[in-house]
């Protein structure tokens, strides 16, 4: 159903906005009482004041059945059938499951079958990214595989979700929602800023029917889900090869001493990248250091671009980057995932900074050698300390490379 | 103490100065909450939108509002200067119903707007 705070005609159930000190909307009690003793939801106000004066509306969200059809251009390989018939099965069974796959294992693909199923049953079904950069790729691709249906994408001020037989949204959008979706595929749960995020926890478990079923996706878990899974809670399938069946780039640390020292090395590396005329992602903890490795580099290099959350023209500058207009690209960890380059290195900057993270440093690995034909390329950490998140994303790595090829041997 | 604008408790170290007066806020919101008085002129046809306003590219939630309110005092020092101007405050709601108020400021030359957050009000020239 479709929850707003103005009535329309369709309206078939109406609810206090506020019961018993709890938001209606949103389900937190962090309330807040105003100078005329009314209680505020301090949790959603951001999309829109909401206070025990109002009511809430529900409505049924109209869909069209039609008969959907699959365009595939190419067959998954053995271990992405294999995951697909994971998700299948949990459908079937009405299990939440968890699938675990490395970067770069097409995991997107697997969740085609599922969805087709669950499409031609005439159920409702939205895909949910934490990222929005990701959230448009993710739903370009779903666009050309299926054809005949009707795929809507939510984010920001794009809230038109009527008819849309999926929904492609970020988590923060399903609050217009209220036990609406029969299947719901959560895709990098481990991303910001979703991760540690109740409210946006409790909105994706108020948008799921009571019988619905949650699947979730990422290269990477953490205690909570590991947790659910001991517990048989959660089905678990884990993927440790790529499509294409060779090793994750296993990332180098090399230390350094003071900044003069680690902008030497950094020059010497990138000195051999443009010899070989190769592209280089170069990873920076903050925004401001960002500006000055820029403007560093154009020693360097005459054309290079800097990509942070604040940037305007994102997309722009990663199609150049893309064809090949330039060689180094400095970046924030917005490019952490999602993102698909061809022939490329990554440079770590700091890679012992709290931004750094054990799942961000996965990604920033997986983002090398991810496309047929070029799967060798360079992961490099340059860090003063060594820290422990450095330790688990090359121990994690290491495990996931001795796991595919055991799995590769016994095949 | 709880910050009173982000609810984080912090430790406060009490000295005689403060021992009566101890600082209401974190350290980290009493960096990023500063006020500062931002200025935006628009040219109209026949007259000037003058629009001030305490903070710039901030996200409060309604309890912040009301904290942050006291500080609208540097702005009603400003506003005793400028008489002759017709003023109107600007809040979370009235800016929904901004497009409203219109036909009857039209007349008026010169208007001052204040607000405690930045609004957009570039997207409301085709008004004037």
């Amino acid at each position: 159903m479709i929850e707003s705070i103005y009535k329309t005609k369709d309206s078939i159930q109406s609810i206090e906005a506020i019961k018993n000190g709890v938001c209606q909307r949103c389900f937190g009690n962090n309330l807040h009482k105003d100078k005329f003793n009314n209680y505020h939801c301090l949790d959603c106000y951001k999309y829109s004041d909401i206070n025990e004066t109002m009511r809430l509306y529900r409505r049924n969200r109209i869909m069209i059945s039609k008969i959907h059809i699959l365009n595939l251009l190419y067959n998954l390989t053995e271990e992405q059938k294999k995951g697909s018939n994971f998700f299948v099965n949990c459908f079937n069974n009405n299990n939440p499951g968890f699938l675990q796959a490395v970067c770069g294992a097409g995991k997107t693909e697997m969740t085609y079958s599922v969805i087709l199923k669950a499409l031609n049953q005439g159920l409702s079904i939205a895909f949910i990214i934490p990222r929005v950069e990701v959230l448009k790729e993710v739903y370009n691709r779903f666009i050309r595989c299926f054809p005949k249906t009707n795929i809507k994408i939510l984010y920001e001020n794009n809230k038109d979700f009527e008819f849309a037989d999926i929904i492609f949204s970020t988590p923060q959008q399903l609050i217009y929602f209220f036990q609406e979706f029969d299947l719901l595929i959560l895709d990098e749960v481990d991303a910001f800023p979703f991760v540690n995020n109740i409210f946006l926890e409790r909105l994706v478990m108020k948008s799921v029917k009571t019988d619905g079923v949650i699947l979730y996706m990422s290269a990477t878990i953490n205690n909570k889900y590991l947790q659910l899974i001991n517990q048989n809670k959660l089905k678990y399938f884990s993927i440790a090869s790529r499509y294409h069946f060779r090793d994750l780039s296993i990332p180098k640390f090399i230390q350094y001493n003071n900044h003069k020292q680690m902008l030497k090395i950094l020059k010497q590396f990138l000195k051999i990248r443009l010899e070989l005329n190769r592209q280089c992602i170069i990873f920076v903890p903050s925004i401001n250091f960002g500006h000055i490795i820029k403007e560093w580099l154009l020693e360097l290099q005459d054309k290079t671009f800097f990509i942070s959350s604040k940037t305007k023209y994102k997309k722009s500058i990663v199609k150049e980057f893309r064809r090949g207009d330039f060689l180094f690209l400095v970046a924030t960890t917005v490019l952490e995932r999602g993102v698909t380059f061809s022939n490329i290195d990554c440079v770590v900057i700091n890679s012992d900074h709290e931004v750094f993270s054990k799942e961000s440093l996965i990604q920033i690995s997986g983002r090398v050698g991810r496309v047929v034909g070029y799967e060798n390329g360079e992961v490099i950490f340059l860090s003063k300390y060594l820290s422990t998140s450095m330790k688990q994303c090359k121990k994690e790595i290491v495990n996931m490379n001795e796991r595919k090829n055991n799995e590769v041997q016994t095949m | 103490m709880k910050c009173k604008l982000c609810d984080n408790y912090y430790i406060v170290d009490l000295k005689l100065y403060n021992l009566f007066n101890p600082p209401e806020l974190c350290e980290t919101c009493s960096l990023e909450y500063i006020p500062h008085v931002y200025q935006e002129i628009i040219p109209v046809s026949g007259g000037l939108v003058t629009y001030y306003y305490l903070y710039d590219d901030v996200k409060l939630n309604m309890k912040q509002e009301e904290y942050l309110e006291k500080n609208f005092k540097i702005l009603f020092k400003k506003m005793e200067k400028l008489t002759r101007n017709i003023t109107l405050f600007i809040d979370s709601k009235s800016i929904k119903n901004f497009s409203e108020y219109f036909p009857l400021i039209i007349n008026f030359k010169n208007i001052n707007f204040y607000s405690l957050k930045r609004h957009n009000l570039i997207k409301y020239i085709d008004y004037f």
